[in-house]
């Protein structure tokens, strides 16, 4: 019994949860103290408010109701079909443990973050170092937009699984690569390109592209689990069209309101952002200027890992995921899309390897952390 | 701001792709971009140069006759009205050169003119790649690198990265003897297929096929595919353009032999340059 508590990964697992919680309490304070002070109401208590909030914020709301529910054909909900099953899944189940599906999406979205927050740092670990390990765990907690992990959303599922898929790369362990991967499909429409990185390596690993030419000797069995990996999103698919009769209906639920959404190049899309900020005061703060300066930030941030002998497989799912994030028309999450591309947070725990770039990370994202939860709190349009 | 925000982003995002991919391709290939590469980066200092030489002196005769006009809109309307509208892809079966345009148009705003000229560019830089991987075994990197500044001054190179198919077929056709050469025989028929798309003297692939077959002879394929295009190019109903010479492989490597003596290299410089001037001068005021 020693022993098994004495192990080095369960150790690590444990400082992992006591890391995750004191960030989400931490984070949960300020928020709530924030609304207390600016009400000046001594009769708000915590759990209402609370869960009123988060419960309640953007698209929170269609998670519980899918949990519950189900997709459906018409009606008002008809539109959650643009929400990919396996996090109100995970919630139904969790539910059945605890009875109540609100408290059963926290608890699913802070296991998975607690989960994911390991696999991080193991991955750091083997390819760099201890403290670069702590830093990538500690990025994500004190990214501006975190509010959202311990909210009911698929952020902190997704990015369990991401770092799944890349820690387990690392070990060539392809098939359960690809079995996380064809979870990912089924969670978020970023899923479909954690196929990128994994064909990449595998492709590293087999040399198959030796001397500009294609090998297809070298292709082994695993190669037919990669291929299945597109099935996840294909179940997705499949469930449109049993559901509301087209493989493609989300697409139509995407262009309607409240969403707008199409398909546009990049470049357009930042001008479109810039445009709106303009117009619409506030809201550039809340979501158009996050959503401009993340992008080129990350832009540059990748431009610096290329040059810089980080992990292919890491940039290329990076790019793509945000490629795929912004040209997404009419965008206006594209900060929290940001908090779900995991390999943004593996390169900048690299980047902050210098003591200066440390320190301007940090300052930056902590001031804006607490600026942007306490909005999150007020009700502002932090999507 | 606005504007310079658009810019900025899609510079951006195209600089990443790019470094991108490159890395990729080194790391997958294991270098073989790596020589390329210093190629094209060579290549690219040496374009930009010479064609903003070649688009002054071009303004200056046009200046010199018809009076001022902004070099810009000179420019615009000039390869617009030369070179673009041919190339619309209007037919009920396009070729590919022209439905590669229509593709790219629905990224990039100015389908007619920027995607030609940018596609051009690409195939033209793909087939210096396979014309370099193809030669440089038997005469060594050096003289291929100076067969590519021969290549740039010949006098109707500039109608090269402007709007036509030449480029393309040129990518396809010495990729479809690499493949040949490698043994690869899906990459060779992909190849060849899209060859054939693109321009139905491709058909000329067939004599250095059949003669590496019949020779066992692997290194004669360039001087027999530009056998094979003369015969093609004489054929009534075949539109034959001087910027074609450009497509034969043979010339192409007897000019990169020659240039390995210096005094041939200024030699076919001069000639060249000089032949441009004129092609020039017919071009904007004949």
């Amino acid at each position: 019994m020693h022993k098994f508590w004495a192990k080095p990964s369960l150790k690590l697992l444990l400082w992992m949860t006591l890391l995750v919680i004191i960030c989400r309490a931490v984070l949960t304070a300020i928020g709530f103290v924030a609304i207390k002070i600016e009400r000046g109401d001594a009769a708000t208590t915590f759990w209402p408010l609370f869960s009123s909030i988060f419960s309640k914020a953007g698209d929170s709301s269609y998670y519980l109701y899918l949990a519950e529910h189900g997709y459906t054909a018409t009606g008002e909900y008809a539109k959650s079909i643009v929400f990919y099953p396996l996090y109100p899944l995970l919630i139904r189940l969790t539910e059945m443990v605890v009875g109540d599906y609100f408290i059963a999406g926290l608890l699913a979205s802070l296991l998975c973050l607690i989960l994911a927050s390991w696999y991080i740092y193991r991955l750091l670990q083997n390819e760099y170092d201890d403290i670069t390990a702590l830093r990538g765990v500690l990025l994500l907690q004190i990214y501006p937009f975190s509010v959202f992990l311990g909210g009911v959303y698929t952020e902190s599922l997704f990015i369990l699984l991401t770092s799944m898929v890349f820690y387990y790369l690392q070990q060539r362990a392809w098939k359960t690569v690809a079995l996380v991967a064809f979870l990912g499909g089924l969670n978020r429409t970023q899923g479909i390109v954690l196929l990128l990185p994994i064909l990449y390596e595998y492709c590293l690993a087999q040399q198959l592209f030796q001397s500009c030419s294609f090998r297809w000797q070298r292709l082994t069995k695993e190669a037919f689990a990669i291929a299945c990996i597109p099935m996840g999103y294909g179940c997705y698919l499949l469930m449109n069209k049993i559901v509301q009769g087209d493989w493609f209906a989300f697409v139509e639920h995407l262009k309607a309101p409240p969403w707008y959404q199409g398909a546009a190049w990049v470049g357009d899309n930042i001008a479109q952002h810039f445009a709106m900020s303009e117009d619409h005061y506030p809201l550039g703060f809340y979501i158009y200027w996050p959503q401009i300066l993340g992008f080129l930030g990350s832009m540059a941030l990748l431009g610096w890992a290329i040059r810089n002998g980080v992990r292919t497989s890491w940039i290329i799912y990076g790019l793509a995921s945000l490629t795929l994030s912004f040209t997404a028309s009419w965008l206006i999450s594209g900060a929290r899309y940001l908090l779900g591309n995991l390999s943004i947070f593996l390169l900048l725990s690299v980047y902050v390897q210098n003591e200066l770039k440390r320190l301007l990370v940090y300052s930056v994202f902590s001031f804006l952390l607490v600026f942007y939860t306490i909005a999150f709190w007020q009700g502002q349009s932090i999507m | 701001m606005q504007q310079f925000l658009q810019i900025s982003a899609s510079i951006a995002f195209i600089s990443v792709a790019l470094m991108l991919g490159k890395k990729c391709w080194i790391e997958l290939t294991e270098n073989t971009f790596v020589v390329f590469n210093e190629m094209v980066k060579k290549q690219c200092i040496e374009i930009a140069l010479y064609v903003a030489t070649i688009l002054t002196i071009a303004w200056i005769m046009h200046q010199a006759k018809y009076g001022l006009v902004n070099i810009v809109d000179f420019h615009a309307i000039w390869w617009r009205d030369e070179f673009a509208l041919p190339y619309e892809a209007k037919s009920s079966w396009p070729r590919l050169y022209p439905l590669l345009i229509q593709i790219f148009g629905q990224v990039i705003k100015d389908a007619q003119f920027g995607v030609s000229v940018s596609l051009s560019f690409t195939a033209w830089l793909g087939a210096s790649y396979f014309f370099y991987l193809l030669t440089h075994d038997s005469i060594g990197t050096q003289p291929v690198q100076n067969h590519i500044s021969s290549w740039l001054v010949f006098p109707f190179t500039l109608q090269l990265w402007l709007p036509g198919n030449t480029s393309l077929l040129a990518c396809l056709i010495f990729a479809s003897l690499w493949y040949w050469r490698q043994q690869q025989l899906g990459p060779f028929v992909f190849c060849v297929a899209m060859a054939l798309w693109t321009d139905i003297r491709a058909l000329a692939l067939i004599v250095p096929i059949a003669g590496s077959l019949l020779l066992k002879h692997k290194v004669m394929d360039l001087a027999l595919w530009t056998l094979g295009l003369m015969v093609f190019s004489m054929l009534p109903y075949v539109h034959v353009q001087w910027r074609d010479i450009l497509l034969a492989g043979w010339p192409l490597l007897l000019m990169t032999k020659l240039t390995k003596q210096p005094m041939f290299r200024e030699l076919i410089l001069l000639i060249n340059l000089l032949a441009t001037g004129g092609v020039l001068y017919a071009q904007i005021l004949g």
